[in-house]
This record gives structure tokens, sequence and C-alpha cells, in this order.
């Protein structure tokens, strides 16, 4: 075996795919260490890539050169768009997927790409000199060597799965857990802690009584995420939609004594956005019922996903209160749901690029992190795979701000504030959310994939085409006006919107929440542009207004953002710091004041010290 | 240690000669400087909020006052040492203070520190500026009021209801899948129009803070030679607290304030009220007639020894200020026109008589005590806090607008988190997580 590269990858998930795809497609002898080289990319969890925020991210990652998008496409077998009565900043995309095809398609991808290498092995130490990572000691002793080496651990590091009492190690059914990395990275004076996560019971699907279920059809139209993909390439199935009832809430309010989350053998600490059924009965009790939806795990698979019923409850109190929902009276349970706690890494010791601030050469990335979910994952992978890629190049970090895209904020959120509970991204944790939308990851983020190679020329031309005539259609709604005369007020009436007074441009029109873009064809009919652009055309026509608000308090942002706080600066030496805001400054060493300004506990009175400290210094070596 | 703050002092009271001074210490090696200066049989460093008696080197005979860290003004454990008053005592011990390694402190530091300290907000260190610079004892009761936390009580409750309508939109936002029900659009308009409202009153409270600082105006109004000087100087005269007479304003008008009830009244002098060809006394009109749109209260001033002409008449009754009063000047003089102003308002007053403006003197009283009752209290004090408010205001009319026409909630939360965080920067105060805490307390959200 070859046992010198650029880059190891220790972990095949999503965020390890991501990281050693990048790296290998920028030109590094890359390998990639997993203990099961069967389960590469491998979907733990819910069956869906995609929704909220995260749709945003998987977009994002397709327009700097990412894998995760084209993927999901491949392997989708129910596609739907949320929020798509709201704003278009909110609009977002989920796809549920074929769970095994998802893995095989990812699988020879990555067997396919040049300059990668899947070893199978498990790595129980770094191989650290001095202050730099150099590579990895496996199980046998063995090392291979490497100039940058990304963590992606995911949830095995000390993984411990509880059913019930029952506890056996694993980072998730089916796989062992990594155990001696994580007491390792504390060795070398990482603080490590505890969180905690769950899924639910996978059903056998012929045990279902369907008909007492509603059926949940996905959408007749598809946005793939990917810009390379043509279309839907598997058939479409159906999710079902069934409830609880106050029996379901009555056996588990029972059982809560033999839930490890309520007797405090679990001791993690789980994400609030996730919470176990037993959380909610608890929490909720005024709810009559909770949701869940059924999903089917894959075309050609029994198993069926039960959405919204995380639990670790024992298996049979699972099968008690499972019967009590409508379609489940005599459910077949193939895999109990279970709690699984796992170590993870302050993000905080991270710097932008994921590198660690004490040893050069080593990255941290996804689930390892404190994060949660496989899109915020596949985004730190692929970021910590082009920044080693890069540093090894010797070329300039990539690293992209808050207003430029989600993982912008996803990172940024990671090193300066750190995670109290696993990370998941939220629109509304990005403060420029409305730039932040699913149809402008291209325009926000193409460049930066084509400046790493990872987004050829020509796809870089035809955006720029596809731009010039959205701008060019936009002039044209703004030169083109209609007058107030009988037969356009016949045509806004039936339009259901007010009429005009005097002469009005189609931008004008466009702009009224009731119109859309077809709309206009009723006052000029050679109107034409293709669906997809013209989309784009009526948000930036509608949201203008916003936009440019929204752009200006960007621009007012910018000049913090980008006022740098040099290595060496002394905290101690500031009078208008609290003590507590001395020692997370120092301890954190922000790399600008917007970053300084993020940092919990940190009082807006702070930076406006930290800023006057800067002036006063900067003053002092002009003088100088 | 790491995150050692120094420690800073200063001379508390004014410069000058006194009975009494006070020195100030603030920061960690407080109870050192106090350990090795302050020679006392019962001092204890753990005691806060106590007076021990003792000396200062060989300096004083003092007093200190010992807080403990965390429970004193600044946040930190801190000292206030009452000595003898006179600049070299005090600087004396001043200087024996920076000798142990304290620093002086900049102007506004103890304030600022116990902003940083989490004991005040930015509202509350603000009004301690205006309590100190108060002119007026009404003023600095309501400056007293805001710095026990009433101002940003009203804005801690604005702040959550911002939050729990943020925290509602938001949740219709990113768990759009769930199972869960935000307040509908109709109960958050009206609850919108309700902060509207708020914002709006607290924005008119700022006028009246003006009037707080510079004093309710009194436009002393009348034809030429009605003897409205003389009014104002016996008016300034017999009144025993004249504040500052300030002379040739801009507005080519004396101005001169005296206390009324506690509360600051600045009269004006006006130029003559009469039809006037003459350029420049036609500007001075304008201007009275701008001082009398604007002011408090009204004063017309006719000489009462002469017969009034219907003009006089006229000319009162174009005053259109509510709060106006006739005064019928030189009494002393036999009174000789009363018919004329029969049925209005009226007072009668003597330049050169003892006490000959005591009934003019009872109707500011009446003015004054009457506007205290009838307007909101004083909580915006700064213009920054007016602007921040300004700012707050629009964004809501935009989100309330927005919440009318139902539309998309992604573009109400950015107008309602804008004026949050006017809020936000008025107290000080950052956003954090404050929303999608919210968020999952009020929904059970799971996937």
């Amino acid at each position: 075996m070859e046992n010198k590269f650029d880059v190891i990858v220790i972990g095949a998930g999503h965020a390890g795919c991501e990281a050693a795809l990048a790296s290998a497609r920028m030109g590094l002898k890359t390998a990639i260490v997993t203990t099961n080289t069967s389960h590469i990319a491998y979907m733990s969890c819910n069956p869906a890539i995609g929704g909220l925020a995260k749709g945003h991210i998987v977009r994002e990652i397709d327009s700097l050169g990412g894998e995760m998008a084209a993927n999901t496409d491949k392997t989708t077998i129910q596609f739907k768009r949320l929020n798509t009565r709201k704003g278009p900043a909110v609009r977002a995309s989920r796809s549920q997927c074929d769970k095994d095809l998802y893995s095989k398609s990812m699988t020879e991808t990555i067997h396919q790409t040049k300059n990668l290498s899947v070893v199978q092995a498990e790595v129980k130490k770094l191989y650290v000199e001095g202050q730099t990572c150099s590579g990895v000691i496996l199980q046998d002793g063995s090392k291979i060597f490497s100039r940058a080496t990304v963590i992606t651990t995911g949830t095995f590091m000390n993984g411990i799965m509880h059913v019930g009492f029952q506890k056996s190690e694993g980072g998730r059914v089916g796989d062992k857990a990594s155990v001696g990395l994580s007491d390792h990275l504390r060795s070398l004076g990482f603080a490590v802690t505890r969180f905690k996560t769950g899924t639910p019971a996978r059903l056998h699907k012929d045990s279902i009584d369907w008909s007492k279920t509603t059926p949940q059809p996905g959408d007749e139209k598809f946005y793939p995420f990917s810009r390379r993909t043509k279309g839907l390439v598997l058939p479409q199935v159906n999710c079902y939609l069934s409830y609880t009832n106050e029996q379901t809430h009555d056996i588990i309010r029972k059982n809560l004594d033999k839930s490890p989350m309520y007797c405090g053998i679990i001791e993690g600490v789980g994400p609030r956005y996730c919470p176990s059924i037993e959380d909610k009965v608890v929490r909720f009790s005024s709810k009559d019922r909770h949701q869940t939806f059924l999903e089917p795990e894959g075309l050609n698979s029994d198993l069926i996903y039960l959405q919204g019923m995380s639990t670790s409850l024992p298996a049979d109190v699972q099968y008690e209160f499972l019967k009590t929902i409508p379609g489940l009276e005599n459910v077949n349970i193939v895999r109990p749901g279970y709690a699984v706690e796992y170590d993870f890494v302050h993000s905080t010791q991270l710097k932008k690029t994921l590198e660690t601030k004490t040893i050069q050469g080593l990255y941290l990335a996804g689930q390892v992190n404190g994060t949660s979910g496989y899109e915020e994952a596949a985004g730190q992978g692929f970021w910590a795979g082009v920044n080693a890629a890069l540093k090894i190049l010797e070329k300039e970090p990539m690293i992209l701000t808050r207003d430029q895209a989600y993982l912008g904020v996803l990172i940024d959120d990671l090193v300066t504030r750190g995670t109290e509970e696993p990370y998941r991204m939220f629109t509304s944790r990005a403060e420029y959310r409305l730039l932040l939308r699913e149809d402008n990851t291209d325009d926000r983020l193409l460049h930066e994939g084509f400046r790493l190679g990872l987004i050829e020329e020509h796809e870089v031309l035809g955006h720029q085409d596809k731009a010039k005539t959205i701008e060019n259609f936009r002039s044209l709604l703004r030169v083109q006006s209609i007058v107030p005369n009988e037969g356009n007020l016949e045509k806004l009436k039936t339009l259901n919107t007010a009429p005009i007074v005097k002469p009005t441009t189609l931008e004008e029109l466009l702009r009224r929440p009731e119109l859309e873009l077809d709309d206009l064809n009723h006052f000029n009919s050679t109107l034409s542009i293709e669906s997809s652009l013209g989309e784009k055309v009526s948000i930036e026509t509608k949201y203008a207004g916003y936009i440019e608000r929204q752009n200006e308090i960007v621009e007012q942002t910018r000049k913090l953002e980008f006022y740098k706080i040099p290595g060496d600066f002394d905290y101690k030496s500031v009078a208008g710091f609290s003590s507590e805001e001395k020692e997370k400054l120092h301890q954190l060493r922000p790399e600008t004041v917007g970053q300084a300004s993020r940092i919990s506990g940190v009082n807006p009175s702070a930076v406006q010290a930290l800023i006057v400290r800067l002036k006063a210094q900067e003053k002092q070596r002009a003088h100088a | 240690m790491l995150g050692d703050r120094d420690t800073i002092a200063a001379i508390a009271t004014a410069r000058g000669l006194g009975a009494l001074s006070v020195v100030r210490i603030s920061g960690t090696k407080c109870s050192e400087i106090l350990r090795s200066c302050f020679v006392s049989k019962s001092f204890d460093p753990l005691k806060s909020h106590q007076a021990f008696h003792g000396y200062w080197k060989e300096i004083d005979e003092v007093l200190v006052l010992n807080y403990v860290s965390g429970h004193g003004f600044t946040g930190e454990s801190a000292a206030e040492i009452m000595c003898h008053g006179g600049p070299v005592v005090t600087n004396m011990i001043l200087e024996s203070i920076l000798e142990e390694g304290a620093r002086l402190a900049n102007p506004g530091e103890f304030s600022y520190r116990a902003v940083m300290n989490g004991k005040m907000d930015l509202v509350q260190a603000e009004n301690i500026l205006e309590l100190i610079h108060s002119r007026a004892p009404l003023r600095s009761k309501q400056a007293l009021k805001n710095i026990k936390g009433y101002f940003s009580s009203t804005l801690d409750e604005m702040e959550k209801e911002h939050i729990y309508l943020l925290a509602q939109l938001e949740a219709s936002i990113d768990f759009t899948t769930e199972d869960i029900q935000p307040v509908d659009q109709q109960e958050m308009a009206k609850r919108v129009e309700v902060l509207k409202n708020k914002t709006a009153s607290l924005l008119e409270s700022y006028n009246r803070s003006v009037k707080f600082k510079n004093g309710m105006r009194v436009a002393i109004v009348g034809k030429p030679n009605g003897g409205k000087s003389s009014l104002l100087n016996a008016l300034t005269g017999t009144s025993r607290s004249i504040v500052t007479p300030i002379a040739g304003t801009t507005r080519d008008t004396i101005e001169a304030q005296i206390l009324v009830s506690d509360q600051l009244l600045t009269l004006i002098d006006t130029a003559g009220l009469r039809e006037s060809a003459d350029i420049i006394e036609k500007q001075g009109i304008e201007r009275t007639t701008e001082e009398i749109e604007t002011a408090d209260i009204v004063v017309y001033v006719v000489d009462g020894s002469v017969e009034s002409t219907e003009e006089d008449v006229r000319s009162w009754e174009s005053i259109k200020n509510p709060h106006k009063i006739i005064c019928l000047n030189k009494k002393d003089l036999n009174i000789k026109n009363v018919d004329a102003f029969l049925n209005f308002p009226q007072v009668q007053t003597s330049c050169v008589e003892e006490n000959g403006t005591a009934d003019l003197m009872e109707y500011f009283k009446k003015e004054v005590t009457q506007a205290n009752d009838s307007q909101s209290e004083v909580l915006v004090s700064t213009l920054r806090q007016k602007q921040e408010l300004e700012i707050s205001f629009k964004n809501l009319s935009a989100t309330l607008d927005l919440l009318k026409t139902s539309e998309s909630p992604d573009l109400i939360s950015f107008e309602l988190k804008n004026s949050l965080l006017a809020i936000h920067r008025i107290l000080g105060k950052d956003l954090d997580d404050k929303i999608m805490d919210k968020v999952f307390k009020e929904f059970c959200i799971g996937k």
C-alpha cells in the first residue's frame, strides 16, 4: 500500500467525501480512510437532503464545485420545494433520496476520481511532530504520511448507542465506534465533550396499513440542486402522514423511567430542534397529537423511516406506542430507534479555514465539530478539503463571508461562537438572509469555484450569458410602459390589480405583489424568457428595494468585518474590557473586529474600545 | 492573572475648597491599596456597602465606603474615600493611590465599567449624566427614575415583544413542514400596532425632555412699549432663583430662565406685535409668530393704564396657542381697560410694586403642574435615544404595512428585526440567539 499522500481524509461520510473529492480534483494526491468502505456517504438518519437553509447549502456546494447536489439529484425519489408561497429568500428545496443508491453513486464517483485512493482501516492516532500533523497511525501501527489531514469522523468517536438501558458501542447501527482518536485529541490539548442525537425506528413497509395514512406526493416541478443536472432519473414515490394520539402519549409517559434520557444515563446535550418523541410529549403536554411522516428509504428498500419519532425507549415500549398510531396497528419494527452519544471537538479551536489553531496541517469538519445534518457536514468537508489543498498549493484560502453564503455563516458561527447543542443551520441564522437565496448561488459563488479549479470555464461563461439575458430583459421592462387607456385598464381589472393613472413601466407593474411575469404578456405578447430565468427576473425586480437596503447594511458592517486585528494584539492592555471579555478574546484570537463582535459575551461597548485601541495603534505606527 | 483589569482612581467631587471631598477607586487592586494606605481598627474588606473610620496614611482623617467585587457601582471591588475638602489634601490622597499602582480614570470611566460589567445599561448611564447636568429638580427626578431602570424596563418589555413576534415569524419560515401554528398575521398586526404606538409616545416624551432640559418656553408678546421687557425683568428679579439670563440669542430675542415649581421656564421677550413695513422689524415679527406657535405659554402683555383698541383684541384673538393669558400690566397706574378683555383669562401685574407679578407666577405654577400631569413621563432623554427610536418607529410602520398586505414573513422579519436592533443599540445589547431560544420554547419542533 502506498503510504504517502498530500491529503488524508479520515472518515467517508458526507463531510469526508466532499473533502476528499475537492482535494483530489484540485490535483492533490488524496486518501480517504474509512473503517467500512461499503458505507461511503451513508445516510445514517433520515432519507432526505435539503430543506430550509440546508437546501441553500447544497446549492452553494454545487456552485463551488462540490458533489452533494449532483449526487442528490441522481438519487431523488421525491422532490419538494418548501415555502413556495413565501419570499424567494426562504424558498428551499428538499429531496428524498434512495439511501442505497445515494451511497452507491457517491462511492462510484469517488472510485472514478483521479488522485483519490480509498483505504479501509481504522485511524488510532495522528502522527504529530512538534506542532505539525504529518499523517496518521493505523490500528496495526503502520503510518500513512500526509501534508494535511482532515478528520471527519462524525458521531463515531467514542460513540455509544442507547436503546432503553441497553448500551452498545458504535456510531450507527452496523458500524463500530472509533475508540482512541478522541482521547488522542484530548492529549493534544483539544477540548472534547459529548453530544447526543437520536434516530427513530425503521419499519417494514409490508406491515403498514397505508389506507389509514394520508399520501404526501412530491411536487410536479423539479428544480435540480445541481446546475449540471438535466432532469430526474429515478421514479418518484409518495410519503405518508399519520399522527400520534393521547393513547400513544400515555404509553410514553408511563415508560419515561425506561428512557435513558430521563434517567440521567445520557449526559450529552441533544439538539432542541430535533427532540425525541419522549421530549415532545413531556414538554408540550397540551398538544394532543404529533405528526409523523412515513418515508420510504429507497425504491427497493423494505424500510420505512418514521420522521418525527426519534426515541431511545426500549424496543418493547417502542412497539407498544407505535401500534397506537393509525396504520401501524400491526407494525413490524426492523430496527428500533436509538440515541447516540458521541465526542465532539469544540469548534472554537479552529481557524476560519477549519485548520486547528494549535496543530498545523490538521483540519476538522462535519459532525465532529458539533454540527448536525448531512448538508452542514458536507459543506464543512468541502471547505476543509479545499483549504487544505489551497494551503499545500500555497494559494489564498477560501473564506466566504456571512453576506456571501450560508457556508460563510456556518463556519463563522462555528469558529467564533462555537455551539452548545448540535448545530443546525436555519435561515434565521443568516442576518443577510435576503441576499442568500437558492436562486442566486451561482451569482454568489461560481467565480470562487472557478478560482478553485472545480468549476469549468464554459460553466462560468454560460452563467454570464444567462446573467446578460436577465439584465437585457430587465432593461426591457424598465423602458416599456403602458398608458391608462381603456384597454389597459380593463386588463388590469381582470388581473385583479389597481388601475394606473399615468404611464407605467412594466417593471413598476411587476413590483406589485399580486402580479407575476406571465401577467405582463397581456400588455406585451412579445415578452419571452426561459422560465428559470424568468423567475429570477421576477425576484430581482420585486425585491430590489429590500436587496438594496440589505446591501447597504452589508457595506456598513463590512468596514468592521475587514478591520484586521494583529495576531499579537494584547487584549490584556485594553482598559475597556471586562475580565470575561479579555479571556474570551485572548483565547479565541478573532482575526477581524467583525468576528470579535460576534463572540458571545463580548459587549458592543468592548468592540468600540477595541476599535479605539486599534486606531490608536495605527496612528502610533504611522508616526513611528 | 489572565484578564486582569487595571485599577482606576479619581477625585469625584468638584475641585476647590469644600468641607468634604471624595476620592474613588475601582479595580482589582482596590483592597490591596486600602490595606496599605488605610489605617483603621474596624476595617473589614469583606463587608460591602459599609463605612469605616480611620486615617489615610499620614494625610487625613477619613471615612472609607467599601464595596466588595460584584456589589459596587462599577461591579468591581471599589471604594469611596471621604476626606476633608481642599485641593491639597485631596490631591495627596489621590497621588498616594496612584503610587500604589492605580491609574487616573478617564472621564466617565467609572460609569463605563458599570455598563460593561452589566451593572447598568447605556440608558441608565446616560441618565446619570442627565442627573449630573440637571438644572431643574423635576428633571433630576426623572433622570433618577431612569437610573433605577424605569426607561430600560420599558425597552426590555418592547424587546421581549419583538422577540416574541420574531419567533413567530421565524418559526413559520424555518419550520414550515412542522405541525405548528404561529400567531396569525392579523393578531400580529395588532401587536405591532401597540408597539408602534408605544414607540410614538416615547418619541413624544423626548419633546417633553427637551422642555425639562431647556425649560418650558414662555413667549411674552404684545405691542411695543407695553412693558414686556420690564415684565421680564420683574419676573426674573422677583423670582429668587434666576438661573441664567441669556441675552442676544440668534433670534434677537431676550431669554431668561426662572424656576417655577421645580421646573425651568424660559421667558422670551419677543419683538413687538404690529403690522410693519420695516423689513427688519417684519422679520422680528415673523419670529414672534413662530415663538407663539411653539411656546408652551403665551403671555400677552397690554398696558393696562390705557384703553385697548379693537386691534388689540384682534391680535389677542389671533394667538392660536391655547395656553395663553392676558397680562394687564402697570396696574399701579389704575387699570383702565377692564372691559375690552373682560371675557378672557387675565392677570394684573405691576413691575414696580413689591410682588407685583405674584398673580402671573401663580398662573405659571398652574400651567406647570398641569403640563406635568397631562403629559407622559420623560423617558427618552438624549438625541441618540430619540434617533434610534425613530428608526424603530419607521421599521415598525413598514412591518405593519407588510402585515396588512400579508407579505412574506422574511420581509416582515427584515423590518421587525431592524426595529429590534435599534432598541438593542439604545440599551447597548446584543441580539445573540434570543429569537431561536424563543422558537424552541414556544413550539414543538422536531424532524
